[in-house]
């Protein structure tokens, strides 16, 4: 009664490398709702030094 | 690997357009808007005068006099004409459609509740008091049998210790009057005068609501100071500065809560507690993760004493309005969370933008929404609170539309991290910004709604990657 229980999440995959990200979500819908709970973000780390030719 | 699930963190946005936080921290889109007028179709504006004519004030007078049933009269000021509505949706003019109440562009309007009147000024005019029955003006009325002692020309006013206080006089800017206790129009009897700190350079421009049981003037535009006022009558009044600089903008740029005094100086949004607390550097706005805004002219500081505020009481937040850098109308309400923020210096604080496509929004107020219009417009919302905006085009608009449309029209909530570059693993080892990652996914975690879509957009070293994703019910959803 005093919060929702409703929840629910979606996975979007990235194909990139790089060293850094930044996320963006918009919604512009007339009479179209959007309520965010919070992300996370999925990687693995490569190699600790940078391999380009210097 | 996955990052941590992290409920964005609010001092962690760059961009968070027209989102409400709810209890949760939770990004949610906001209300719409929804024109006050009888048109139920929601589309259908209703001006006061014309769509030329701006709204510059707009207030919900409730009135007792002497019954314990109170009656509602919404009062507003368009153009240089006077307007009340009973909630019916409909205005009308209590001093004629082409009267001269003022200038149309007037910026500094005030409607003050004292005494079982609304009191409007501007300094342009002279004052002017509505009983929700007839209009009283200090030229021509009597009260309580004699003559009514003329008030002075006053900008603004408020009602403390059952006393108007007023102030913005042109022949004595750093002068406050009271009236007597009891008798907002007796500026003669006991009620008096004072002047706050005169010749420093600056006039008072406004002060807030009483805050217990003192209430506190502001000076500015230039260098800015803050008064307390204590005591209970004019034998026993006492003014001390609490504050400096932080020099208020316009006097509807102050906004009082039951827990604290908000203002928009020419610096920044501030609070009176931490003010006191801490001083006015920078690291104690309450717009420091904003200050932008400020800092690289992204509003327009032109057009900063044309600001004004509100308070919605039922979803803790306050609000100003300004004029975005590059254009002319105040179309963006700079909106901050009090329940949800930390006021310390480098304590979080919940920001937003709210951006209206259409609206050009001059003035506005907190009022109970009457049942007439409530019924009128087949809603749910009799007595509770809500903003009322007043607009350049003669309107006035209530935002706490469930629609989620302004009027009929599309906007737009945007939220947008900064740039990530550092991130933990499983094993509590740093990834440094030096150091590539390989991003192979975002998981977003939402309340589902309907089915409806949002638009995700992924920048990798500034490589843009958009896609759209379901905001739909279904799999996981608990009930």
């Amino acid at each position: 009664m005093l919060g929702g229980s409703d929840f629910n999440y979606a996975e979007t995959i990235i194909e990139d490398r790089g060293r850094s990200i930044m996320v963006q979500w918009s919604q512009g819908g007339a009479g179209e709702d959007m309520e965010l709970y919070g992300y996370s973000i999925r990687f693995y780390p490569a190699e600790q030094q940078a391999k380009e030719v210097s | 690997m996955s990052s941590d699930a992290t409920v964005l963190d609010p001092n962690f946005g760059t961009v968070m357009d027209n989102i409400e936080f709810l209890e949760g921290g939770q990004r949610k889109k906001r209300l719409g808007l929804q024109v006050y007028s009888t048109s139920t179709s929601h589309t259908t504006t209703g001006a006061m005068i014309s769509t030329s004519t701006p709204v510059r004030a707009a207030v919900d007078f409730w009135r007792y006099g002497a019954s314990l049933t109170p009656t509602q009269h919404l009062v507003a000021v368009s153009g240089a004409s006077l307007f009340y509505s009973t909630g019916n949706g409909k205005w009308t003019t209590l001093n004629g459609a082409a009267s001269s109440f003022g200038a149309s562009t007037n910026i500094n309007t005030m409607i003050t509740i004292a005494g079982d009147y609304a009191v409007i000024s501007d300094e342009s005019a002279t004052p002017i008091a509505y009983n929700q029955s007839t209009l009283k003006d200090s030229q021509t009325a009597t009260e309580g049998g004699s003559t009514w002692a003329l008030w002075p020309r006053f900008t603004g006013s408020r009602y403390h210790l059952d006393r108007l206080f007023m102030w913005g006089i042109s022949t004595s800017p750093s002068r406050v009057h009271y009236t007597a206790a009891g008798n907002i129009f007796d500026t003669t009897s006991t009620g008096s005068s004072f002047k706050i700190a005169e010749g420093d350079g600056d006039r008072v421009i406004g002060a807030s609501k009483p805050f217990y049981a003192s209430m506190y003037f502001f000076k500015g535009p230039q260098y800015g100071s803050l008064w307390q006022l204590s005591g209970v009558g004019s034998t026993d009044f006492a003014m001390v500065q609490v504050g400096y600089g932080a020099p208020l903008v316009n006097q509807r740029a102050v906004v009082t809560t039951p827990s604290d005094i908000f203002w928009m100086s020419q610096y920044g949004i501030h609070s009176l507690q931490t003010t006191v607390k801490y001083g006015n550097v920078e690291e104690a706005f309450l717009s420091l993760p904003i200050q932008k805004l400020w800092r690289e002219g992204l509003i327009r500081r032109d057009r900063l004493d044309e600001t004004w505020a509100f308070w919605h009481p039922q979803r803790s937040i306050v609000g100003w309005a300004v004029v975005p850098a590059g254009e002319t109308t105040h179309r963006w309400l700079l909106m901050y969370n009090y329940a949800l923020s930390d006021p310390k210096p480098g304590g979080k604080k919940f920001w937003a933008i709210w951006k209206f496509n259409n609206n050009d929004l001059t003035c506005g107020d907190t009022f109970l929404i009457p049942g007439t219009w409530n019924t009128l417009v087949s809603r749910n919302r009799a007595g509770q609170p809500a903003p009322i905006l007043g607009d350049a085009n003669g309107n006035v608009f209530v935002n706490d539309w469930t629609g989620l449309s302004d009027y009929g029209n599309a906007y737009t909530a945007t939220v947008r991290t900064p740039v990530l570059t550092r991130f933990a693993t499983d094993r509590q080892q740093l990834i440094p910004e030096t150091q590539e990652k390989g991003f192979v996914g975002i998981v977003t975690y939402f309340n589902p709604t309907a089915a409806v879509s949002a638009d995700v957009s992924v920048w990798v070293d500034r490589r843009l990657q958009s896609t759209t994703i379901s905001l739909a019910g279904g799999g996981a959803t608990l009930t």
